[in-house]
This record gives C-alpha cells, structure tokens and sequence, in this order.
C-alpha cells in the first residue's frame, strides 16, 4: 500500500540519522573529556531552563560545560525529531516494521533522556555505561528506519534481486557483532578505577580484541558474499563498513597507545589508573572519540547492509531465494 | 459429568470414579498381588491428583512469579537475615498465583473448552466442579494474602492481591474483547516486581536516599512487563487457529497476517535492551552487565526473526529464547547483583 502526496518518513528519517550521529559525537567527546559532571543538575542546567540557559555563557565558557551543555541540547533536538517522525510515521507510514521500529525509538529516546539524567544525579559509572550503550542502539533503529524507508523510495534498485540466505545471515552477524563489540568497549571506556582488578581488566580487554577480531572476519565475509548477483546498494554498503573497520583497526591501536602505552605483549600486564582523561592531548582525544564514533558507524553501516541484502523484505521476495 | 458432592471440594471427581475404586471383593490371586494392585491403583490416583493440580496451579507460572520476588528483593537489599520472612513470602505469593490460576479458569472454561491446549484443564474435563474450583480460589487467596501479611506485612500481600485482581477481574474478560489485553495483562506479570521490592523495605531505603535500588526495581518491572510481549505473542502465533475458534481476542486473530504482533514483540525486545542493562547500577557487576546484553540481544535476535519469518518455528524459537532468556537475566541478577 503507498500513501498519497509527499511522504516525509525518509527525510526526517535521515535528518534523525544525521542529528544522532553529531549528539553521540558530543557523547563520546563528554567521556572523552570526564566532562559529564561539569553541569552538576539535571534537567536544569545550573538552576537555568536548560533551553533558556544564556548562550554566551555556554558557547563561550569552559570547555566540558560546552560539551555536556551541547550534548543536553543535541538531546533535546533528537528527541524532538523523534517525535516528529513517530507523528509521520504514524499518520502515513504503512509498513508495520517501521511503525514498530519507530516505536522503539521514542521508547529508547526517553529512556536514553532518563539515563542522562540519572548519570549525573547519581554520579554512577554504571548508569554511564548503560547510558553509552543505549545511545548505538538508538542509532541503530534510525539508520534501520532510514534504510526501509530508502527501500521504497527507490523500488527495486536497492532491493536485493534475490535474497541469498548466506550474506543475510553474515550481514546480521555482523550487525550484532559491531553492537557487541561497543557494548564490550563501553566497559573500557568507563572503568571504575577503584572497582575494577588487573585480572578483570586483562579479560575485558580480550573480550575487546576477541569482538574485533569477529567484526573484522565478518565485514571481510560480507564484502566476499556481496557479489553482483546480491543488490547494489548492498555491495556499496559491504565495501564502506570495510573501509571503515580498516581506519577502525588503525583507530583502535591508536586509542590503546594512547591509554596505555606501547603494548609489551598482547594483553597490558595490568591496568594503571593513568592520568586523568582531561588531561589527554588534542590529538589523543581525537583518537579515542574517533574509535567510539567510528564504531556506532560500523554498527549504522552493518545495519543498512542488513536490510539492503533483505532483512525485513516481504515473505514474498524471500521465497525467491 | 458426575454431580459435584461434599467430597469433591478435596477430592477431584476422576478420583473417585478411578478404576478399581469398587470395595469388597477378594482378589483371585490372594491378598500380596491384592496389596500390589492396591499401590498400583494409589499411584495412579495420586499421579491423577498431581497431573489435575498441575493443570489447575500452573506451578512453571508461578516458579517464574517466584523467581521474580526474589530477584527483586534481592536487588532492593533484602539480606539471608530475612530467609524466613523470604520463604513464608514465598509460599503466601504462590498460593495467590495459584489462586489467580483457579480463578481464571472458572471464569474461561467455556472458551478453555473450545481449545485443545487447555480441553484437559480439569474443570472443562470434568473431574473438578466449578464449586470446589471457587472453594479452593478463596482459600488460597485468603491463605496466601495472610502468609504474605504475617511474614512481609501488607505492603507486599496488597500488591500480591492487586496482581490478582488485575489478572482475574480485569485480564480475563478483556482478552474477550480487544487485542489490548496483552499491554493489562503483562501489568499483572510485571506487578511481583513490586512484591519483593516493599518486602524488602523498597519505601523505607528510597525515604532514605537509596535511589538505586529504587532505580532498579523499576528497571526489573520495566523489563518483566517488556519481556512479556514476545513471549505472549509467540504463544498467540502458535495458538491463533484455537484462539480464534474459541472467540478470544489476540492480536494474531486480528491480524492474520502476524505483521503487528511481530511488530510489537520487536519494538519491546528492543526497548528491553537498556532496561536489562540497568539492573547492574547497583552492584556495579560487569558480569552482570554482560549477561544483560547477552540475553537482551539474544531476545531481540530471536523477535527480529520472528519479524522477518513470521511463521511457527521461529515462533518457537522465540518463545524458547524467551524463558532463556529471563532466567539466565534473573540468575544473574541474584548472582552478581547484589548492591554495593
């Protein structure tokens, strides 16, 4: 069934994409910088309406205030887009996955905007880990949404002509694995110093290198099964997330140098509560941010392979294969 | 059916008429093959007896009931100090789930006779009247409410009864009615997580600035109430023939086609994925942290190709990964879960 007159689902779709990939960009930036209690209350900021917070004192002040103060306002502007695409979606939208998905996402957004809060009044490394996982899985579900969304714009040209069993399957592999693999991550990145022993860290840290050695495998599976008889846009898709697990691998290694120091062997002998992370230099900041962000792109990417080698395509189309 | 006597309230009827219940007469082979049939003929009455109360408890619903009081007592602080308060809780909240159990199968035994899944239960079969079914309701309700209230006070044995009322006088007769039964329905399934939470003085530890543990019980609720919508929408997809025969309203009987049904199971599965995670903010356990993810992103796999196929094996599949799931999440909540 297509609806009559304009369908706004795609381009909100994507502008919620876009929106998303800069708010967890400032997200990252925030651990980055330990700069998540630089505004101490929530959901006012310094006692201001955080929308009527002066501008000048936010653009202009302390670095970390200008982080965690943007990335509540990125928050802010996300969850508005989401709304506005549930509103869309639900007056016009007539696939009933989408219509699912953009259910989760609302749910999700709320849930992300309590976690936020409770990170900061509760002060909780924990709550900041769930904080930091839920933010890919937001991302993921609005690539998904833009994705199907995609598909009907532009008919058949990016539907798989058939579905081969094999790369859908690598291609949803791949999908949890990059979720997987930021979920193991997140616990890197928000280590409880005082909590966590050298023996905890050394397994989390093989955990880490063991989900990059399957992300690794698995994109190479899928740029090897996306041959031309699989859609066009899929093989497009397969050979981006290789590229990017590439600079990801570089990425990677960098953020451990910079963490922890040249390595001696595979695994750090133990962990060192170094110094601070504000302290880190441009360059390593940029590093580390980049590894984060740059996995939530694998994670998007994956996502849009998925559906573009066939997940969700009607009964129909799969019984071809 | 054989008319209900004074007896039949302790004793189901297919008891009583079971074979070889005739008295007095000698057996051919003498009084020790005598002596055997008579064990023969008491083990099959007591595996009659079980087999009846089984169907008539659920005891695997009210294990899962259970398991979540525990969960959330546990998580809320309730310490090995309060074992006996935790047991005589225990046992009070199972009699109420029993209860709940009874209850609705009075009030479904014509559509229960319509389905081959539920022909046996032992009031459409026969072998319990609906009046010793309505004696044993209210005993143990009131029986459970009481122990309840004298081992946890009646915080706990009030949200025990709400589930109750709930399930039997709101969930029941709306499944009759609209799809929606399922969004009351997983209230009831949810609300046992309010049961261990004021057993162990939720309340008191919250007016007192313990807002973790407060966090995480409402994460627990939230996630039982979540959880149950692929689980129920696997079972409605399995059973949808016998559901729509019997005229009861699931979302799979409105919508052949599964698209919706499908749809809310992956919708809730994914929203479940950040809630589980929050169960380890308490205790800080990345173990428990990681088998969160683990069994949230296993269910969600599992609703995702229920989405896709939207046929009985991955129905199947997802209400088998479903229990996996929520006992692997329980266990590790209890195991690492502890607060700090």
């Amino acid at each position: 069934m297509e609806t009559a007159g304009p369908n706004w689902t795609f381009p909100l779709a994507c502008l919620l994409v876009g929106a998303t990939a800069v708010l967890l960009t400032f997200g990252a930036l925030v651990t980055t910088y330990d700069a998540a209690m630089a505004v101490p209350d929530w959901p006012a900021t310094y006692g201001h309406n955080m929308f009527l917070f002066p501008f000048a004192e936010w653009f202009y002040g302390p670095w970390d205030l200008f982080l965690e103060h943007g990335h509540r306002l990125l928050g802010a502007t996300v969850g508005l887009i989401t709304l506005a695409l549930a509103a869309v979606v639900w007056l016009k939208e007539p696939q009933a996955t989408v219509r699912a998905l953009v259910v989760a996402a609302v749910v999700l957004v709320l849930v992300q905007g309590g976690l936020g809060g409770a990170r900061v009044l509760l002060d909780d490394k924990t709550v900041a880990k769930v904080h930091a996982c839920t933010g890919p899985l937001f991302f993921a579900v609005a690539v998904a949404i833009a994705a199907l969304t995609a598909r009907r714009r532009v008919g058949q040209a990016s539907r798989a002509s058939t579905i081969d069993p094999m790369s859908l399957r690598v291609a949803v592999a791949l999908m949890v694995a990059a979720y997987v693999q930021l979920v193991a991550g997140a616990q890197l990145r928000h280590l409880d110093a005082a909590a966590v022993t050298p023996g905890t860290f050394r397994w989390l840290v093989a955990l880490h290198l063991a989900g990059a050695a399957a992300v690794a495998g698995l994109s190479w599976l899928a740029v090897s099964l996306c041959g031309p008889e699989v859609s066009p846009v899929a093989r497009r898709w397969a050979a981006v997330i290789a590229a990017l697990v590439i600079c990801q691998l570089a990425l990677g290694a960098g953020a451990w140098v910079v963490s922890w120091g040249v390595p001696s062997g595979l695994l750090p002998a133990s962990w060192m509560p170094a110094e601070p992370i504000a302290a880190r230099s441009p360059r390593g900041a940029a590093v580390v941010t980049g590894h984060v962000v740059l996995g939530m792109m694998i994670l998007g990417g994956s996502v849009a392979l998925a559906i573009s080698a066939g997940l969700f395509a009607k009964p129909a189309a799969r019984a071809i294969a | 059916m054989t008319p209900p006597s004074s007896l039949a309230v302790a004793i189901p009827v297919s008891v009583q008429n079971a074979p070889g219940g005739s008295q007095g007469i000698a057996h051919p082979l003498g009084p020790a093959a005598e002596a055997t049939a008579d064990i023969a003929r008491l083990h099959r009455r007591l595996a009659a007896i079980l087999a009846d109360v089984s169907r008539l408890a659920r005891p695997r619903i009210a294990l899962m009931v259970l398991a979540t009081v525990v969960t959330a007592f546990w998580l809320t602080g309730g310490g090995r100090d309060d074992a006996v308060h935790l047991l005589g809780l225990l046992v009070g909240t199972a009699l109420v789930a029993a209860s709940s159990s009874i209850a609705n199968q009075i009030l479904e035994r014509d559509t229960d006779r319509l389905m081959p899944r539920t022909a046996r239960r032992p009031i459409v079969a026969g072998t319990l009247s609906v009046t010793a079914a309505s004696v044993a309701t209210v005993i143990t309700l009131v029986g459970g409410a009481a122990l309840a209230t004298l081992s946890a006070g009646w915080p706990a044995a009030a949200a025990a009864v709400a589930t109750w009322l709930l399930y039997v006088v709101v969930y029941t007769p709306l499944k009759r009615h609209t799809p929606l039964n399922t969004a009351v329905g997983a209230v009831a399934g949810a609300l046992p997580v309010a049961i261990g939470w004021l057993a162990a003085d939720g309340p008191a530890r919250l007016a007192a600035g313990d807002a973790a543990s407060a966090l995480t019980a409402a994460a627990l609720g939230t996630v039982l109430y979540l959880w149950q919508f692929p689980h129920f929408m696997a079972i409605a997809w399995l059973y949808r023939r016998q559901y729509a025969a019997a005229g009861l309203r699931m979302l799979t009987v409105d919508d052949p086609s599964g698209l919706r049904a499908a749809g809310q199971s992956l919708a809730a599965a994914l929203a479940m994925v950040p809630v589980s995670l929050v169960l380890a903010v308490p205790s800080g356990s990345i173990r428990l942290f990681l088998a969160a993810a683990v069994a949230a992103i296993v269910y969600c796999g599992a609703a995702v190709r229920f989405a896709v196929r939207r046929d009985d094996a991955s129905a199947r599949t997802l209400l088998l990964v479903s229990l996996g799931s929520l006992l692997a999440l329980l266990t590790a909540a209890v195991v690492f879960g502890q607060p700090r």
